[in-house]
C-alpha cells in the first residue's frame, strides 16, 4: 500500500510537469493552429537562459528564473511574429511552416550545445528538503512542481475566461474566421498566446533543471510530452490537456512497478494508440476539428 | 582517396534514405517522424543477424526489412486512419521509444556503448571490407531502390498517390482506398530506410544509438526538402549536398567535438532559410499556395464552342451504341428510402424518400439549405445515412465506404470541382479510370505487361473522353492552369471516366456565363443515349428547362414534390417556397 | 450615399468572381443583393467588408476610400458584417459572444448597451450563460445578429440571415432587423436567396447573376414571379 502511494505521488509530480507542457503546447496549436515544433526550443531556451544567469551573474534563482522566462518569452515571441508570420505572408503551407519549426529547433538546440556543452547544467540556490509522512517521501521541489503546475493553469484558465485578452483569444480558438469579422487583431492575439505559453514551458523547464539538470536533447523529450497529453485530452480542451497530463504521469509511474524502467515510454505511447484507436477525437476535445496540416 | 570513396558511399546511403523518406512525405504528403528509426531497426537487425546467426547480410537486410514493416504497419494503421496530423506526434513517440529501447535494452543492444564486430558482408565468396569494394555494392542498393521508387511513382500506383496529395476527398470518390494507399507507402518507405540501415551496419561495423536520433530524421527531411520533394533526384541532389556540406565543415571546425554542432546548426538554418524562401528546394515543386488575381476574360468563349461541338464518333466510341431500347429498363436505378441526416442540431436531411429512373436526367431543386448536396454525400458515403436504406440496382448501399461507391456504379462531380491542380489534364482523367491493376504494389512490380496493356487502353480512352468535353488540345496541361469553364468540362470527363452508370452532377453550371452553359446541354443530353442516368443538383433554371426530364424539389430536406420543369415552375406554391415565403 | 461600391471585379485565387459590379447604400436605408448560389453574392459582402481583396474598383465608404482595408479598422468606423451560417463563437456563452461585439470598438466601447440587445432578443436573456453552440439555429442567427448590433454600426452587412430557418423564424428575424434599422438609423445591404423574406424589408433590390448586377429597382419585382424565375 505505502509503495501505491509512493508511486501515486511520484506520477503526480511528474504529471505536473506533462500538464504544464500539454497545456503550453495545446493553447498554441488551438489558437493557431500551427505545429509548433519548435516548442521544444522555447524549452530549453528557458532552462539554459535561468542556468547561465544563475550560474554567471549568481543573482539568485528567482532573478534568473525570471530573466530564463523572459527569455523564453521573447524567442516565443520571435519565431511568431518574426518567422511564421513572414512565411504566413508569403502563403506558406502549414507543412513549410512545419519544417521551418523544425530547423530552428534543431538551430537553437545545437547552438546551446556548442555554447554549453552536453553534460547536464544544474541550478543552485534552491534548498531541496525531503519531507516523510509516514512511509512516503517527497522533497519540497516537487511540491513546488505541483504548486506552479496548478497555479500556472489555474490563472490562465482564469485569465481566459474573465477577461478581455483572455476572451478574444477563446474566440480566435473557437472560430477564427468570425474573430476577424468582427476586428480581432489576430495577429496580436497570436503573440499574446506565444507569450503566455512560454511563460508555462519556460517554468517547466526550470523545474525539470532542478530536478535532473538541463541538457540540449530535453527539447526532444519536451515536445513529444507537450504533444501526447493534447492529443489525448483532445485538442481544444486545456483542462483536458492538463488531466492528460497527469494521467501519464500516474500511468508511467505505476507502470515502473512491473515494467523495466526502459519502456517506460511507452506506457504514454500505448495510451496515445489506445486514445486513437477507441476516440480519435481525444477524452474532451472538440469533436469536430477544424483545419489540418 | 579513401576519404572520397567514404564520402560517396554516405552520399548512397544518404540517397537511399531521402529517396524513401520521399515517398512518404514528399509523394504522399505524410508527416513521419520516425525514419531515423526504421533505419536504426534495419542496422539493429542486419547488426545483430550478423553477430549472432552469422547468415549471410542478405538475409540480415531482409530481415531488417520485414521487422520495419511490422512495426511501421502497427504504428500506421491506427494514426493514418484517423488524421495525418497525429501521424507526426506518434511516429515521434515511436522514434523515441525505439531510441530509448536501444539505450536500454542493454541485454541485445549493448546500449550507449553501442554494438562492435558487426561481420563484413560477404558476396560471392569475396568479402567486402574495404570503402573501395564497398562502394560498388551501396551504388547497387542506391540504384535498386531508386529503381523501386521510381516504378512506384511512375506507375498508376504513383499516380493514385499524387491524386490523393491533391485532394483526398476527390480521390475517394472516383474509388481510391486512401487510408490503405497511405499504408503502403508508409511500409515501402520504412522497408527501403532498414535497408539503408542494413548497409549502413555493415560498413561502419559498430552502431550506436547516437545515429539514430530526432536529429537524423529531421536531417532526412533536409535531405528530401533542399533537394525538392516530389522529385525523383531531389533527394539525391539533398544527399550529395548535404553530406558534402557536412565533410566541407569537418575540415572547417577547431575541434571534432565542435563539428557535429556546427553541421547540425547549418542544415536546421539551411531548412528554415529554404523555407522561407524556396519551399519548393532545388528541384522540385511544392510549397506555394498560388495567389493573385487573374483578368477575367469576357471575350474568347465563343471561339471555344466551335470546338466544343459534340464528336458523335467519340461518343460512341466510348460508350457503345446507343440503343433505343435501353429506356425499356424502366423502373428506377436508385431508391432512397426515409433517409435523414444531421449535423450537429440540424437536420438536414429528414426522412427524404425518392427515386431516380433509369436512362432518365433528373433535376433536384430546392432552396439553399434544402439539402440538395447532403443528399449526395449521404448516396456517396462521404455523410453517410443515418436513417433509413439506399438500394442501388437494387441492392442495399445505405452505408458503403465512399471508395467503393464507384465500383457500385455511382459517381459524382463536385460543386468545388475538386480537380487534381497539379497533374495534367491527362492524367486526371486517368486517375478515374477504374480497374487499374498498376495500382496495386503487385501489379505495379511484377504485371509489367498487363499494366502497360491497361494503361494504353486507358489512355486511349482518356483521350477520347477529353475530346468529347473538347479539351484533348489540352491533355498535357496542368489542370490548374485551364481556365474556369475548361476545369468545368475537365470535372466531367474526369467523371465520365469512372465509366459509372449513375452521374450525379453537382451544379455543372454554376459560375458559367450562359454562352458556355449551352454548350453543355448537348453533352449531358448524350449520356443518356449510351444509356446513363443523370441526376443534376442545380439552380439555374435555364438549365432545368433546357436538359432535364424530371425535376424533383427538395425543401427543408425533405421531398416536397416532382414532375416536369414546366409544372414544377407552374405551381404557385413552390414559387413561394423558392423565393420565400 | 453612405456606401458606393464602383465596378468592383473580385475572385478567388485564380477564379473571378465578380465582374464590375456597382451598387450604392443610403443613409438609414435597406437594400437587398438577390441572386442564388455561384452568383457572387457572399464575394460581393466579403470583397467589401476586407475579407477578400479585391482586384479592381473601388468601395467609398462616407466619402472615404476603404477598398481592400482591413476589417479591424472598418469595424471601428461602423462598419459590421454577420456572416453566413455560424457568424457566432459555439464555445464561448452567449453574453460572452455579445460582449466581443465591442471588443473590435476599441476605446470607445459600443453605444449599444447589452440591456438593450437583450430588449430586442429576449430569447438570448434566457439563454445569456448557455455556450452558443447549443441554441437553436434560430436562436444562433438571433445571436448573431445581437454581436452585429452591438457593434452599433452605421451600415450592416447581413450574408443570408434567413438560411436554414423556417418559416416563422425567418419572419421574427426580418422583424428584429427592421428594428435594428428604425432604432438605430442603421443602413443595411442584406443579401438574400429568399426574396420574399427580404421584400419585407428592403426599398430597393439589385439582382446579382453570374457575378454581374442584372437588375436593380423597387421591391415590386418580387410579385412578379414568373419574372423572377427568368432573371434566376
Amino acid at each position: 500500500m505505502d509503495l501505491f502511494l509512493q508511486l501515486l505521488l511520484n506520477g503526480i509530480w511528474a504529471g505536473s510537469i506533462y500538464a504544464l507542457l500539454g497545456v503550453s503546447w495545446g493553447l498554441i496549436f488551438a489558437a493557431s493552429r500551427t505545429f509548433h515544433f519548435a516548442h521544444g526550443a522555447t524549452f530549453i531556451i528557458g532552462a539554459y537562459f535561468t542556468y547561465i544567469i544563475d550560474s554567471v551573474l549568481g543573482v539568485g534563482l528567482i532573478v534568473a528564473s525570471a530573466g530564463g522566462i523572459l527569455a523564453a518569452i521573447l524567442f516565443g515571441l520571435a519565431i511568431e511574429g518574426i518567422l511564421y508570420r513572414w512565411l504566413r505572408r508569403a502563403y506558406a503551407t502549414p507543412l513549410v511552416i512545419f519544417i521551418a519549426s523544425l530547423g530552428a529547433l534543431i538551430f537553437v538546440e545545437n547552438n546551446i550545445a556548442m555554447f554549453f556543452g552536453t553534460d547536464a547544467k544544474t541550478l543552485s540556490g534552491f534548498p531541496i528538503k525531503v519531507i516523510k509522512v509516514g512511509n512516503v517521501g517527497f522533497t519540497t521541489l516537487h511540491l513546488t512542481m505541483l504548486f506552479t503546475a496548478v497555479i500556472l493553469i489555474w490563472g490562465l484558465m482564469l485569465f481566459l475566461m474573465k477577461t478581455g485578452q483572455g476572451k478574444a483569444i477563446r474566440a480566435v480558438i473557437s472560430n477564427p474566421e468570425m474573430a476577424e469579422v468582427i476586428g480581432i487583431d489576430i495577429k496580436r492575439v497570436f503573440l499574446l498566446v506565444y507569450a503566455i505559453s512560454s511563460i508555462l514551458v519556460a517554468s517547466a523547464a526550470i523545474l525539470v533543471t532542478l530536478e535532473r539538470g538541463a541538457t540540449p536533447e530535453l527539447g526532444h523529450w519536451a515536445i513529444l510530452y507537450a504533444f501526447i497529453p493534447v492529443i489525448i485530452g483532445g485538442v481544444g480542451s486545456l483542462p483536458g490537456a492538463a488531466l492528460a497530463g497527469l494521467i501519464i504521469g500516474l500511468a508511467e509511474s505505476i507502470g515502473i512497478w512491473k515494467i523495466p524502467s526502459q519502456w517506460q515510454l511507452g506506457i504514454a505511447f500505448v495510451i496515445l494508440l489506445f486514445v486513437l484507436i477507441i476516440r480519435p477525437s481525444g477524452l474532451f476535445g472538440f469533436s469536430v476539428y477544424r483545419g489540418k496540416i | 582517396m579513401d576519404y572520397i570513396i567514404h564520402i560517396l558511399i554516405m552520399i548512397c546511403i544518404y540517397s537511399i534514405l531521402g529517396v524513401s523518406f520521399n515517398l512518404i512525405l514528399g509523394y504522399t504528403g505524410l508527416i513521419a517522424m520516425c525514419h531515423a528509426a526504421f533505419f536504426g531497426i534495419g542496422a539493429y537487425t542486419a547488426a545483430l543477424f550478423g553477430i549472432h546467426f552469422g547468415v549471410n547480410f542478405l538475409i540480415g537486410i531482409v530481415a531488417g526489412m520485414v521487422v520495419t514493416g511490422i512495426i511501421g504497419l502497427l504504428v500506421a494503421l491506427p494514426a493514418i486512419r484517423v488524421r495525418d496530423e497525429y501521424l507526426i506526434v506518434t511516429t515521434l513517440a515511436l522514434l523515441m521509444i525505439i531510441y530509448t529501447v536501444m539505450m536500454n535494452w542493454i541485454d541485445v543492444t549493448r546500449g550507449a556503448a553501442g554494438l562492435t564486430g558487426i561481420p563484413r558482408p560477404r558476396l560471392l565468396g569475396l568479402e567486402i571490407s574495404t570503402p573501395a569494394q564497398f562502394l560498388p555494392l551501396m551504388a547497387i542498393f542506391g540504384l535498386l531502390c531508386f529503381l523501386i521508387s521510381r516504378r512506384i511513382v511512375t506507375s498508376p500506383f504513383g499516380r493514385a498517390l499524387k491524386a490523393l496529395r491533391e485532394d483526398e476527398v476527390a480521390a475517394q470518390a472516383l474509388g481510391k482506398n486512401i487510408t490503405s494507399f497511405k499504408i503502403r507507402v508508409f511500409v515501402i518507405g520504412g522497408a527501403l530506410a532498414a535497408v539503408a540501415g542494413g548497409l549502413f551496419a555493415h560498413y561502419m561495423a559498430y552502431i550506436s544509438p547516437f545515429y539514430f536520433t530526432l536529429t537524423e530524421s529531421i536531417f532526412i527531411f533536409a535531405v528530401v526538402i533542399i533537394g525538392g520533394a516530389a522529385n525523383l533526384w531531389g533527394p539525391v541532389l539533398g544527399a550529395f549536398l548535404l553530406v558534402s556540406i557536412t565533410e566541407v565543415l569537418r575540415f572547417m571546425a577547431i575541434s571534432p567535438l565542435i563539428v557535429g554542432f556546427t553541421r547540425q546548426m547549418a542544415y536546421g538554418l539551411i531548412l528554415i532559410l529554404f523555407m522561407c524562401f524556396r519551399p519548393q528546394g532545388l528541384l522540385g515543386e511544392f510549397g506555394r499556395k498560388r495567389q493573385g488575381g487573374e483578368e477575367i476574360s469576357d471575350e474568347g468563349e465563343g471561339e471555344g464552342l466551335a470546338k466544343r461541338q459534340l464528336q458523335l464518333s467519340q461518343a460512341e466510341h466510348l460508350f457503345g451504341t446507343p440503343s433505343e431500347e435501353t429506356v425499356e429498363a424502366e423502373g428506377s436505378l436508385l431508391e432512397l428510402d426515409g433517409v435523414s441526416r444531421s449535423f450537429g442540431g440540424i437536420q438536414a436531411v429528414r426522412g427524404c424518400t425518392l427515386s431516380l429512373k433509369q436512362g432518365k436526367i433528373t433535376g433536384l431543386i430546392g432552396p439553399n439549405g434544402a439539402g440538395k448536396t447532403t443528399l449526395f454525400n449521404m448516396i456517396t458515403g462521404l455523410h453517410p445515412s443515418q436513417k433509413g436504406t439506399i438500394r442501388f440496382e437494387n441492392r442495399e448501399i445505405t452505408r458503403s465506404s465512399p471508395h467503393l461507391i464507384p465500383s457500385i456504379g455511382i459517381g459524382r462531380s463536385f460543386q468545388e470541382l475538386r480537380l487534381f491542380h497539379r497533374m495534367t489534364v491527362l492524367d486526371n482523367v486517368l486517375v478515374a479510370c477504374p480497374h487499374q491493376t498498376g495500382e496495386r504494389i503487385w501489379g505495379a512490380f511484377f504485371r509489367f505487361r498487363k499494366v502497360k496493356e491497361e494503361e494504353t487502353a486507358n489512355r486511349d480512352r482518356a483521350m477520347a473522353y477529353l475530346k468529347f468535353v473538347g479539351l484533348e488540345e489540352k491533355a498535357q496541361e496542368l489542370a490548374e492552369d485551364l481556365s474556369f469553364p475548361e476545369q468545368k468540362l475537365l470535372s466531367l470527363a474526369r467523371l465520365l471516366a469512372t465509366e459509372a452508370k449513375l452521374m450525379l452532377l453537382d451544379e455543372p453550371t454554376s459560375g458559367l456565363d450562359p454562352v458556355f452553359m449551352e454548350s453543355l446541354y448537348p453533352m449531358i443530353k448524350e449520356l443518356v443515349r449510351y444509356g446513363k442516368t443523370v441526376c443534376i443538383v442545380e439552380h439555374n433554371m435555364d438549365v432545368i428547362r433546357a436538359v432535364v426530364d424530371e425535376v424533383i424539389f427538395l425543401n427543408q430536406g425533405q421531398v416536397l414534390a416532382r414532375g416536369t420543369p414546366e409544372e414544377i415552375m407552374n405551381a404557385p406554391q413552390l414559387a413561394e417556397i423558392y423565393f420565400g415565403s | 450615399m453612405l456606401l458606393e461600391v464602383k465596378k468592383l471585379v473580385s475572385g478567388y485565387q485564380k477564379k473571378g468572381v465578380l465582374r464590375r459590379v456597382s451598387l450604392d447604400v443610403a443613409e438609414g436605408e435597406i437594400v437587398g443583393v438577390i441572386g442564388h448560389n455561384g452568383a457572387g453574392k457572399t464575394t460581393l459582402l466579403k470583397s467589401i467588408f476586407g475579407l477578400l481583396h479585391p482586384w479592381a474598383g473601388e468601395v467609398i465608404y462616407g466619402g472615404k476610400d476603404i477598398t481592400g482595408r482591413s476589417t479591424a479598422l472598418n469595424v471601428r468606423d461602423g462598419l459590421s458584417y454577420m456572416p453566413q451560417g455560424q457568424g457566432l463563437f459555439p464555445d464561448l456563452s452567449v453574453i460572452d459572444n455579445l460582449q466581443l461585439g465591442d471588443y473590435g470598438l476599441g476605446k470607445t466601447g459600443s453605444i449599444v448597451s447589452l440591456d438593450q440587445a437583450f430588449e430586442l432578443f429576449p430569447i438570448l436573456k434566457d439563454r445569456r450563460a448557455q455556450k452558443a453552440g447549443t441554441l437553436s439555429g434560430g436562436e444562433q442567427r438571433m445571436l448573431s445578429l445581437g454581436i452585429t448590433l452591438m457593434q452599433s454600426p452605421n451600415l450592416l452587412f447581413l450574408d443570408e440571415p434567413s438560411l436554414g430557418l423556417g418559416p416563422v423564424i425567418v419572419q421574427h428575424v426580418m422583424e428584429t432587423i427592421k428594428e435594428i434599422n428604425s432604432r438605430f438609423e442603421t443602413a443595411i445591404m442584406i443579401v438574400e436567396q429568399n426574396i420574399d423574406a427580404a421584400s419585407m424589408l428592403v426599398n430597393r433590390f439589385f439582382i446579382i447573376k453570374i457575378g454581374q448586377i442584372v437588375f436593380s429597382g423597387s421591391s415590386d419585382i418580387a410579385q412578379d414571379k414568373r419574372r423572377l424565375w427568368e432573371l434566376f
